[in-house]
């Protein structure tokens, strides 16, 4: 290809009616020729080259930064979503007088015996005088 | 980004932080506010455990009080009978002996707190057991689920 024809490309890249195709070709012309007469064309092209690549470069870390706190986000849900799904924790202590107890039969049996004494109608004088029993 | 992350993460905590006890008025006797703990029997029992009951936390406090203890432990209880949606409740001498409450369900199913008051045999104390329920269960329930004969192994702890 002539001078000639990289000229009329250059002047038609000017006018904005390059394709995609020839926009191509004539980057990779003048990145090969050092002919001063495409100087002010090189420069042109030079500059949205760079934008292009900032763009693309600034675009690749926020798409990146988009992901991780995407991921992120989806970690704490399901963190979160997790301990909400199997709350309550299995939890069985009692704390007399500040001693704590974790004897699961010891605790299930207070747990039994308390609502007995406020569901069951078997209230009487026997249960008065074990809660009597109890804390004395 | 950061704001929708920071508002979701708030908005998934929310229902961590709002525990449904946490509104009571009697939760200042669970928290240890009214009888120091050093003086009570704290029972906390969450999960599997209690499936048999069909409830998913049992929270109570057992104790010896004074007067004084008394009164605004049943003023508490009172104060959130006002809010229940059903209740049973006994007074004795002027002050709160028995109480059943169901109050207004919670995230985690309903919401029940009883309380039971019996005097010593000296009259220098009261026994008082105040406890607090959520789950499936109703009233009705517990007490048709417990049978009548239940024989009482009540120990000192």
């Amino acid at each position: 290809m002539t001078q000639e024809y990289w000229k009329e490309l250059t002047e038609k890249y000017f006018e904005g009616a390059t394709s995609p195709e020839e926009e191509r070709a004539l980057r990779g012309f003048l990145a090969r020729t050092d002919d001063p007469a495409f100087d002010e064309a090189r420069a042109v092209l030079g500059y949205f080259s760079a934008q292009r690549s900032r763009r693309a470069a600034r675009s690749r870390v926020s798409k990146l930064t988009g992901l991780l706190a995407a991921a992120a986000g989806l970690a704490l849900v399901a963190i979160l979503g997790h301990s909400l799904i199997t709350r309550p924790d299995d939890t069985c202590v009692i704390y007399a007088y500040g001693e704590k107890n974790t004897d699961t039969q010891a605790v299930l049996d207070d747990v039994n015996n308390t609502l007995t004494l406020l569901f069951s109608d078997n209230q009487g004088p026997d249960v008065a005088a074990q809660l009597t029993e109890l804390f004395n | 980004m950061k704001r929708i992350l920071i508002i979701t993460t708030l908005l998934l905590l929310l229902p961590v932080w709002a525990r449904s006890q946490d509104g009571l008025h009697s939760q200042a006797v669970f928290d240890g506010k009214v009888v120091p703990k050093d003086r009570i029997v704290e029972t906390l029992v969450k999960g599997e455990y209690l499936k048999d009951y069909n409830i998913t936390l049992f929270h109570s406090i057992r104790m010896d009080v004074d007067e004084a203890e008394l009164q605004r432990i049943s003023g508490l209880v009172q104060e959130d009978a006002r809010d229940a949606v059903s209740k049973e409740m006994e007074i004795s001498h002027g002050l709160l002996s028995f109480a059943l409450l169901a109050l207004p369900p919670g995230p985690d199913g309903n919401r029940l707190l009883g309380f039971q008051s019996k005097p010593s045999d000296d009259g220098t104390s009261t026994s008082v057991i105040i406890v607090y329920l959520e789950g499936e269960t109703t009233l009705t329930d517990l007490k048709k689920s417990i049978p009548t004969n239940s024989k009482l192994t009540l120990k000192r702890l």
